[in-house]
């Protein structure tokens, strides 16, 4: 389905955001994690045609997006949702879907609006849908970016961080509705939300400095931290000894912390079972330079 | 084919909404109706003192503030129709959407020639009818001339001038800056006057020999009071060296954008 090899981008000659990427990336959910900075928004940029790599080739379904025509080609099948979505303040949720269906190709018109009036229904926004834009939230701002996405049925679509802004029932929606339209396409999704990915993603790649330090499955990610995540009540002292605090829980007797890496015996830490939040973030401290 | 054609009238379409549900173009049609009614009663009330030709006369004031307006402000309040697609971030989606970069430039020029026209349409119109009640008669092919031929060359020379010009700016501030820039260079270029067989009378993106012809020429014939320089051979070779220009335009904006693409 889409082929990376050996890519690279480097911004004014120095700055390296990708250095020699290689991905095989199948029909179904795709998870690209990473901290802020990590390359993942420039290689879903380059995916989506909006930027050339330095060097390296890229293939959507056999189109190289490195070329002009290539990247044409690739744009007929692709759903984008860019991370900054900018949208027309003066037209309405309707009035933008059905501009950028027309744009997309979805030409028959009572197709159109039907596939409009799904997919508000979708992001439910049906309510809403002629109210022009300006007067809407930034959750549904962010629904109707999901919702263009989608238009006209995408073999490939590319979302860049797509929960950031919703709230928690609208995150759970969307995420069930990339796991049906993964059923159908290949979807990349983007984020640094580490909970998105292992509620949808069955094959994810972890990104970090430009580089991919991890591909596998979530189960593979979890994996790497086990046997590192463990326990820990103190009376409030927070524990040291280059552990990493994963998160802290006020108690009745005391403050509990889970926490990554080797607690000195006198901790009484009890080990646990990881999650994938573990996995990456025992994957990044793997990676991380070393203090000096 | 057939889906770029839809795409253009897709963006016709909605540029033609996006432009009248802003501000700026309904206040200067506004404007120009307010105008062209007050002059209008105005000179109906004058009466005998006016000379022969009232009806002409009132069509030249018309043109008047209309010319000035499409000359100066037309240019300024399109200038951010590309622009503004970048500093809203929908620039981002449209680019990963099958369509060419001709398409959208073509889409985006017509939509502000729809928007303008229909505006202009209706205060010719609106004109037209004031004509007819306060002063009982109107020359149809001096009005028409005036409306189709000037008005309409004004709306396409430099509100396609207008749009394409400023297409590399990265936002409505600067893009705005370098039309009020341009308009400013080229009447400073023009010298003190404008004068008929100048080539930079025929360049000059003010349109002098438009604007005047209408003014001078046509209230001249018809009242006796002045008489033009231009004739009408000059307002057809400034819309000629318009069209070259703008078509000129066009192609570098166009090559630009492919160039930019292609990095």
């Amino acid at each position: 389905m889409i082929e990376v090899t050996n890519l690279s981008k480097t911004y004014n000659g120095s700055v390296h955001a990708l250095r020699g990427i290689d991905l095989d990336i199948k029909n179904g959910m795709f998870g690209l994690v990473g901290p802020n900075g990590a390359g993942k928004t420039t290689l879903m940029r380059i995916l989506a045609g909006l930027i050339r790599p330095t060097t390296g080739t890229v293939r959507v379904l056999g189109h190289d997006v490195t070329t002009l025509q290539g990247k044409f080609e690739a744009k007929s099948i692709l759903g984008y949702l860019p991370q900054e979505l900018g949208l027309y303040p003066n037209l309405t949720g309707r009035e933008f879907l059905d501009y950028i269906a027309i744009l997309k190709g979805v030409t028959d018109k009572r197709a159109r609006r039907q596939q409009v009036e799904d997919l508000l229904e979708s992001v439910r926004l049906a309510d809403a849908a002629d109210r022009r834009l300006k007067t809407y939230s930034g959750g549904m701002k962010r629904r109707v970016g999901v919702a263009q996405a989608l238009l006209g049925s995408p073999k490939l679509l590319i979302v860049d961080e797509p929960t950031v802004g919703l709230d928690p029932e609208e995150r759970v929606r969307f995420r069930n509705l990339l796991s049906e339209m993964a059923g159908r396409c290949t979807v990349i999704l983007s984020t640094h939300i580490v909970e998105d990915i292992s509620h949808s993603c069955n094959d994810l790649a972890v990104i970090s400095q430009g580089q991919v330090i991890f591909r596998g499955a979530p189960g593979d990610l979890i994996t790497e931290a086990r046997g590192h995540v463990w326990s820990i009540t103190t009376q409030g002292e927070r524990p040291n000894g280059g552990l990493a605090v994963v998160s802290t829980l006020q108690m009745h007797d005391g403050v509990q912390y889970r926490v990554l890496g080797t607690p000195e015996p006198g901790y009484n830490a009890v080990s646990i079972e990881p999650s994938l939040e573990d996995g990456y973030i025992w994957l990044m401290r793997q990676h991380s330079p070393a203090p000096a | 084919m057939q889906l770029k054609l839809l795409q253009i009238a897709a963006m016709i379409r909605y540029e033609f909404r996006l432009h009248w549900r802003g501000r700026a173009l309904l206040v200067i049609i506004l404007a120009l109706l307010v105008m062209n009614g007050v002059t209008a009663l105005v000179m109906s009330q004058s009466g005998d003192s006016m000379p022969a030709g009232l009806v002409i006369n009132h069509s030249a004031m018309a043109w008047a503030t209309v010319g000035v307006t499409l000359a100066f402000l037309l240019p300024i309040i399109v200038s951010d129709t590309i622009p503004k697609d970048r500093q809203l971030g929908v620039r981002e989606l449209l680019d990963t959407l099958p369509m060419t970069r001709a398409v959208y430039l073509l889409g985006k020029v017509l939509g502000v020639y729809a928007a303008v026209l229909l505006g202009l349409l209706v205060v010719m119109l609106i004109t037209g009818v004031l004509d007819l009640l306060l002063f009982g008669e109107v020359n149809l092919s001096r009005f028409l001339e005036i409306w189709l031929i000037g008005a309409m060359a004004m709306v396409i020379l430099n509100g396609g001038l207008g749009v394409l010009l400023p297409a590399s700016q990265p936002n409505r501030r600067r893009a705005v800056v370098l039309v009020i820039a341009v308009l400013i260079l080229s009447f400073a270029l023009s010298g003190t006057g404008f004068e008929s067989g100048s080539i930079d009378t025929y360049f000059n993106p003010v349109r002098p020999p438009i604007i005047m012809y209408y003014l001078t020429g046509v209230a001249g014939t018809f009242g006796g009071a002045a008489v033009s320089q231009f004739t009408r051979g000059d307002v057809w070779l400034s819309i000629g060296v318009g069209l070259a220009e703008l078509i000129a335009v066009g192609l570098a904006v166009w090559g630009w954008s492919r160039w930019r693409e292609a990095q």
